[in-house]
């Protein structure tokens, strides 16, 4: 049986039943448009957040403890803040063991803490006077090799090694001079708050540079990166403070006393005196006494860090790497694991994910809801067409060639109007590429990836669509295509 | 020999509740390139006989021989392509498909066999039978172009282009005037004649029963006369 009658026959039905024909193929059109347009958009979106995350603050595998919380990037995953967040035990050698791997671009230790820049005693008349920061305490040479080329310096330079001092971004400059009317540059200082288990510290910090992360959201806008004996006196991480000790219930029940908002409020601020000497840190502890106590204190521990973030040369292929340094820590016995982004990134990566998976939902349940209306549709012409297919039967039309004839004509209006949404499509993601779509607020940030969305066009989306629009005519095809084949020949007489 | 056989054959229906008892133990025989009508009022079960001939129906007992196989005995798939090879149908509605011309009518059956007619051959066959039929200047019409008489004429033309042994028609003249009616029963009996084809054809019009060689006369599910004519 000639493909081409079958093919001519159902073009000339859609073409007689051009209403019905219409209908559905609208429907099909707008589905394959919406699909086309967000797939693509979804797919440049998922690049881009991979890449703000990968690129900005977590590299490709981020190692950290073991415990039983959940860690990523910026402390412990709980409902109260938690900032006691254990340093890697035996660093030296998990940091070994990591850059000697072959796959290993590069690799970068990190304490991450938070902090808020007090300006009481700058401008006591600014209606707000503090600003909360989530500092990375690096080592600026490996910094820089992990996440090379997406920091770009405005003002200053970048931190060097055993150098003292914060790189801040230009939207808290912005905010800062916005807010409280203070202008700020490289080589002015600000005074850094933190509070840990062991007790408020103060200290302040000289702005070396200001800089502008190139790819990422709004949160980045937060972050600072501090020289990271300096967030270690900030946050505690002294000798014997690391390693994997956990800070006994009543230090825990202590914090998370102190929500994330509560750390910011002007109440958690008591001030002191030490905030206007040169040497704060110094003026604490002479302030709190014992001599002792404060040599203990500041010997800051050099090998805690929270985390090593890891740059990897293929960043496609994480896994096996992942699977081979948690397997190495567990024959070693090492309290720490290795995680991806998604998992470094912590409730942003998921939260970006999850909102994709639920577009993703939402697409396939509009998929749906399309091929019950073009199924139903189909039904009808069927219904209609009974004693046309009954009288095909009587003159010798087996299933088959009733079958392959619905099939092919739900296809030919399928892959019509499929084509008509993917060129519709193509031109909507073309413009949208040339004008960028904004992100107005920081949700739409987190599923963009970034500020602005230039969404690709991809061969992959094209073949994928086209693959959705065969699936929704074989699938719309299914029903009517059952109803047609109960068709008996005898109806050909019975029906008129 | 006989080319169509049925043997005891009833047929009853079910109305709602009811059991309707279309024919009740028809026993005919028809031979190879008879002219055959099938005579009786509404409800007499002309229709039935004929769709079990034609094996679109089925008897609720009893057997239908074709060419001495026993329609009862064959698969959906079989009983297809024994209407493909071995019958032509000509509908009371003329049941053209409304998407093709009256060339691409008559074509279709050819297209849903396995043989392979050459394309020449095929295009002069279905040229022929235009002709015959007196439509060559319609020959790309569509349906709903045509005039009844018109569309019968495509119907006959169909029902013989895969040159099946027999042709059945049911009360093909009935949404025709007389005089077109009569004209396409004489198309019929001349195609019978040149071609030797098996015609069985139902009607309630004497005029019409007068022309066949052999007239089967039904009442009430059961034959109450049969004639032949020459013999």
């Amino acid at each position: 049986m000639t493909v081409s009658v079958i093919l001519r026959i159902a073009l000339r039905n859609l073409k007689e039943h051009k209403s019905k024909s219409l209908i559905v193929g609208v429907i099909i059109a707008l589905g394959i448009v919406v699909l086309f347009v967000s797939n693509s958009m979804m797919n440049t979106a998922s690049a881009g957040i991979r890449k703000s995350f990968i690129d900005t603050y977590t590299g490709d595998i981020m190692i950290s403890v073991k415990c039983e919380d959940k860690i990523n990037i910026f402390g412990r995953e709980a409902d109260k803040l938690d900032p006691s967040v254990p340093t890697i035990p035996e660093y030296s050698k998990v940091y070994e063991y990591v850059t000697s791997r072959p796959e290993v671009l590069a690799a970068s230790s990190q304490v991450t803490g938070v902090s808020i820049i007090n300006f009481e005693e700058t401008n006591p008349s600014a209606e707000s006077d503090i600003l909360g920061l989530i500092l990375f305490g690096i080592e600026p040479e490996n910094y820089k090799n992990v996440f090379r080329g997406n920091i770009e310096i405005l003002d200053g330079e970048f931190l060097k090694s055993e150098e003292k001092g914060i790189l801040i971004t230009e939207s808290q400059i912005e905010q800062i001079r916005d807010s409280m009317g203070i202008s700020l540059s490289a080589g002015d200082s600000i005074v850094l708050s933190s509070f840990s288990a062991k007790g408020f510290k103060i200290k302040e910090i000289p702005i070396k540079g200001v800089i502008r992360f190139k790819s990422g959201t709004t949160l980045m806008d937060n972050i600072g990166l501090i020289d990271v004996q300096s967030l270690r006196s900030l946050t505690g991480l002294t000798m014997g403070s690391g390693e994997g000790i956990e800070p006994e219930k009543e230090e825990k029940d202590l914090l998370s006393m102190v929500g994330f908002d509560d750390l910011f409020s002007k109440d958690m601020v008591e001030r002191v005196d030490a905030a206007s000497s040169s040497d704060m840190e110094e003026n604490l502890f002479s302030i709190l006494g014992g001599k002792s106590e404060r040599t203990g204190t500041i010997r800051m521990d050099k090998g805690a860090w929270h985390f090593i973030l890891v740059r990897l040369k293929d960043s496609a292929a994480p896994k096996p790497v992942i699977d081979d340094l948690n397997n190495y820590f567990q024959e070693q016995g090492i309290q720490a694991k290795a995680v991806d982004w998604i998992a470094a990134a912590g409730m942003i990566g998921s939260f970006a994910y999850g909102i994709k998976i639920f577009i993703n939902i939402v697409i396939i349940i509009i998929a749906f809801v399309a091929i019950f209306i073009i199924m139903n549709t189909l039904v009808g012409s069927v219904i209609e067409r009974t004693s046309e297919i009954g009288t095909m039967r009587s003159l010798g039309a087996q299933k088959g060639f009733i079958r392959t004839m619905f099939i092919l004509e739900t296809l030919s209006i399928a892959v019509l109007s499929g084509c008509v949404g993917i060129i519709i499509g193509t031109a909507i993601i073309m413009t949208l590429k040339l004008t960028g779509l904004p992100a107005t607020n920081i949700f739409f940030e987190f599923i963009f990836g970034g500020k602005v969305l230039y969404p690709e066009l991809s061969l992959l989306i094209f073949i994928q669509t086209l693959c959705v629009v065969f699936l929704i005519g074989i699938l719309a095809s299914l029903y009517p295509v059952a109803i047609a084949l109960k068709i008996q020949p005898i109806k050909a007489i019975q029906t008129e | 020999m006989a080319i169509i056989e049925l043997n005891k054959v009833v047929k009853n229906y079910s109305l709602g509740k009811v059991q309707v008892k279309a024919v009740r133990g028809v026993e005919i025989s028809i031979e190879k390139g008879d002219f055959v009508s099938i005579a009786g009022p509404s409800g007499s079960g002309k229709t039935t006989i004929l769709n079990m001939i034609g094996c679109i129906d089925t008897p609720t007992t009893g057997t239908v021989r074709i060419n001495n196989s026993s329609t009862g005995d064959l698969s959906d798939k079989e009983l297809t392509t024994l209407r493909h090879r071995t019958l032509g149908f000509i509908f009371q509605l003329f049941n053209l498909i409304p998407v093709l011309n009256v060339y691409e009518n008559i074509e279709f059956p050819l297209l849903l066999g396995k043989q392979k007619m050459d394309k020449q051959e095929k295009k002069e066959w279905i040229d022929t039978l235009i002709e015959e039929v007196g439509l060559k200047e319609w020959r790309n019409h569509r349906p709903n172009e045509l005039s009844g008489g018109q569309r019968q004429r495509v119907a006959i033309a169909r029902a013989l282009v895969t040159k099946p042994q027999i042709v059945l028609a049911d009360e093909p003249t009935a949404n025709l005037d007389s005089k077109t009616g009569e004209d396409i029963i004489r198309l019929m009996k001349m195609i019978n004649r040149e071609q030797q084809t098996t015609f069985v054809f139902s009607t309630h019009d004497p005029d019409i029963v007068e022309i066949a060689d052999h007239i089967i006369r039904l009442h009430d599910g059961l034959v109450m006369k049969e004639e032949r004519r020459g013999q």
